[in-house]
């Protein structure tokens, strides 16, 4: 970081950085989480100030701010995450068998629990709406099936699914339990199917 | 006793909440119109019933002769009864009106229906077609008669269709919308009503866009609106501007209904479209879910290595959504194993020895009066600094403080000995570093004068550091 302002042609102007907010923003995403733009507070979402101030500066401040720290700040549709920048700390990282495998748990547990659900007649708005969700106790029943657990424990996930759901997607604020205490998916969780049905070619 | 047919019609349109169930018989039985005796009897005995339970006895009695089956036989009302089988056929005409009662339980026209309609009114241009229209011809008279007919016939089935049709559309989008997707009663509704939508809108709408629409092709004949604007045009080449104009406002009668149908295809079309996102998305978490069902074996091999799927794993990296996706790690600054405590031990008690020894020589220590002096000036001012904080601890914001500053000024100046403006600003870092406390800043300019010095500053209001961000 430097105290020089950052400037650039296509955005000229000072970045004007919330510290408080960037210092917190940082220790999320280094520690793998993602920031939605919204959060479920007192049982609604409401919008998410660490999205608001990523989002603001992205471009003038924290795309090269973390470049210089050898990070990526990545934007999907509705959040962020950081990943390594170049390749070859990636290679070395790679290596790195805890942190790397986060990608496998998390598809993993995702692609289990959309499957569940389906399988167990819900609507997959069940998962994605606040007031809705999916109770423990459904996912209790969904991860009684030893196809599924067999798929969790390849993806080093050994814990039984509502465990598994509240490391690999909860922590990581991916998903969030509401008021009721049912596992709703955030922005983050949305996305990965909203890119799973983008992708689908029928009769593949 | 032989009671005339507006009275039984009379009847039956009094208690046709019951005599809908007839409907409801045919349309479970595809069209059947062969109703058992017994379903009919059941059901003037209910109208019966109904009548005795308010008290109407004549009423009871005159039911019961009005709507006996022998009566409905004689005014042609039932135009066939078969005791042998316990059936009974009611005139289509009656049937037609309790459908009209009935418009939740009518049905679209469906292909075949519509299929019928145009192949009768190809039939009629046909026949004007083989010969020149003489309206003194009893032929043509017969022609026109059936035309005219098929015509009101197309017109009443379209205009009934489309009232079904908006019935069951709107019954079955206010089931979709109303139901809790969290419950599993509610997804099972909504996946059923959404597929009804998706047969309505393929069995009903999109053929009766197709018969109204003057541009489809058919592999015999022609559409039907075009059928019956030829049939105008041969009109007008015989010279019958009359039936020339009646055909065409008949044709454009019919047209008309693309409108109707249109806004219903509309309207139908996002849940048509929602059920298809459905199975897509069913679809689509299969498709990947076997991709990773797949890997997941693949790796399981006897040698019980490769135990996991690798990263790399097409079904891992694709949509690639979380490509990369980890907790960073920071290399810790080495110190190379250094104890610093026991280094500092050391110093101290060497440099001891050291003194000791100087005083033993010399019989004094020097001191450098320059560090001794900074030495006792940052001891004077940890000292104060510790005074302020004793007092800060005892010290609460007052309610509704809207001055920071001014707050701690009249607090300080009462209770610190020697106060100056300095300690107000030691005392400032003191409160806004403690981890509780959040305050926004006002946008307007103070002074405090205090001594030789002043301080101008923004107020700081505490307590609402949610709304604000610090900006002072």
């Amino acid at each position: 970081m430097t105290d020089t302002p950052l400037s650039h042609d296509a955005n000229p102007g000072r970045p004007v950085v919330n510290r408080r907010r960037s210092q917190e923003a940082f220790r999320k995403l280094t520690a793998g989480q993602v920031i939605n733009q919204t959060q479920y507070e007192n049982g609604q979402l409401v919008p998410n100030p660490l999205f608001d101030e990523l989002y603001k500066e992205r471009d003038r401040y924290y795309i090269e701010a973390y470049a210089n720290m050898g990070m990526e700040l990545v934007q999907r549709p509705g959040f962020f995450y950081v990943r390594t920048l170049n390749e070859a700390q990636s290679e070395d990282d790679s290596r790195d068998q805890e942190s790397s495998g986060a990608i496998r748990q998390i598809q993993g547990v995702l692609l289990v629990l959309g499957r569940g659900v389906l399988e167990k007649g819900f609507m997959f708005d069940a998962l994605t709406h606040p007031d809705a969700g999916i109770s423990r106790e459904i996912l209790d029943s969904i991860g009684n099936d030893p196809t599924l657990v067999q798929i969790l424990k390849a993806c080093k996930m050994d814990q039984p699914l509502p465990e598994a759901v509240k490391v690999a997607l909860v922590d990581r604020d991916i998903a969030f339990f509401n008021a009721k205490g049912n596992l709703v998916l955030a922005e983050a969780g949305k996305a990965f199917f909203d890119d799973l049905f983008t992708e689908y070619q029928p009769g593949e | 006793m032989n009671i005339k047919s507006p009275f039984v019609l009379k009847q039956i349109i009094e208690h046709r909440q019951l005599f809908t169930q007839l409907v409801a018989y045919i349309e479970e039985n595809d069209g059947d119109v062969e109703i058992p005796s017994q379903l009919y009897r059941s059901i003037v005995r209910q109208a019966i019933q109904a009548e005795a339970a308010q008290g109407n006895s004549r009423e009871c009695e005159r039911i019961r002769y009005t709507l006996a089956e022998d009566n409905l036989l004689r005014e042609r009302l039932i135009i066939r009864k078969d005791p042998g089988r316990g059936t009974l056929v009611l005139a289509p005409f009656v049937v037609d009106m309790l459908r009209h009662f009935d418009v939740g339980r009518m049905r679209g026209l469906s292909q075949a229906e519509l299929e019928d309609l145009r192949d009768g009114l190809n039939q009629s241009l046909t026949a004007f077609q083989e010969q020149s229209i003489d309206l003194e011809n009893d032929n043509v008279k017969d022609e026109l008669r059936l035309l005219r007919r098929r015509i009101q016939d197309t017109l009443g089935k379209m205009q009934e269709s489309v009232a079904a049709l908006e019935a069951q559309g709107d019954h079955l989008a206010d089931l979709v919308e109303q139901q809790d997707v969290g419950s599993l009663e509610g997804a099972a509704e909504t996946r059923r009503a959404l597929e009804h939508i998706n047969r309505i809108y393929q069995r009903y709408i999109l053929p009766a866009l197709e018969f109204l629409d003057p541009k489809t092709r058919f592999k015999q004949g022609i559409p039907a609106i075009t059928a019956v604007r030829r049939i105008a045009n041969l009109a007008a080449e015989n010279d019958h501007p009359g039936l020339n104009e009646e055909l065409q406002f008949a044709a454009n009668a019919i047209q008309s209904y693309v409108k109707d149908i249109d806004a219903l295809r509309l309207a139908l079309e996002r849940y048509v479209r929602q059920d298809r996102q459905q199975r897509r998305q069913y679809d689509a978490i299969e498709q990947a879910f076997n991709a990773i069902r797949l890997a997941t074996e693949e790796r399981h091999d006897d040698s019980f290595r490769n135990l996991y799927i690798p990263v790399r794993h097409p079904s891992i990296q694709s949509p690639g959504t979380f490509a990369g996706i980890k907790r960073m790690r920071f290399n810790r600054l080495e110190w190379h194993d250094i104890d610093h405590r026991a280094d500092i031990e050391e110093f101290t008690d060497r440099r001891i020895e050291e003194l000791r020894a100087q005083l033993d020589q010399a019989g004094s220590v020097t001191v450098d009066p320059a560090r001794a002096g900074l030495s006792e000036a940052e001891l004077r001012e940890q000292l104060r600094q510790h005074e302020i904080q004793a007092l800060l601890e005892t010290w609460v914001i007052p309610d509704h403080c809207q001055d920071l500053h001014a707050s701690l000024h009249d607090y300080l100046c009462s209770h610190l000995e020697g106060y100056t403006l300095n300690d107000l600003l030691e005392a400032l870092d003191w409160v806004m570093a403690l981890p509780d406390f959040h305050f926004h800043a006002r946008f307007q300019h103070h002074e405090i004068a205090h001594g030789e010095l002043a301080l101008s500053y923004h107020p700081l209001i505490p307590g609402e550091a949610h709304t604000k961000e610090i900006t002072a």
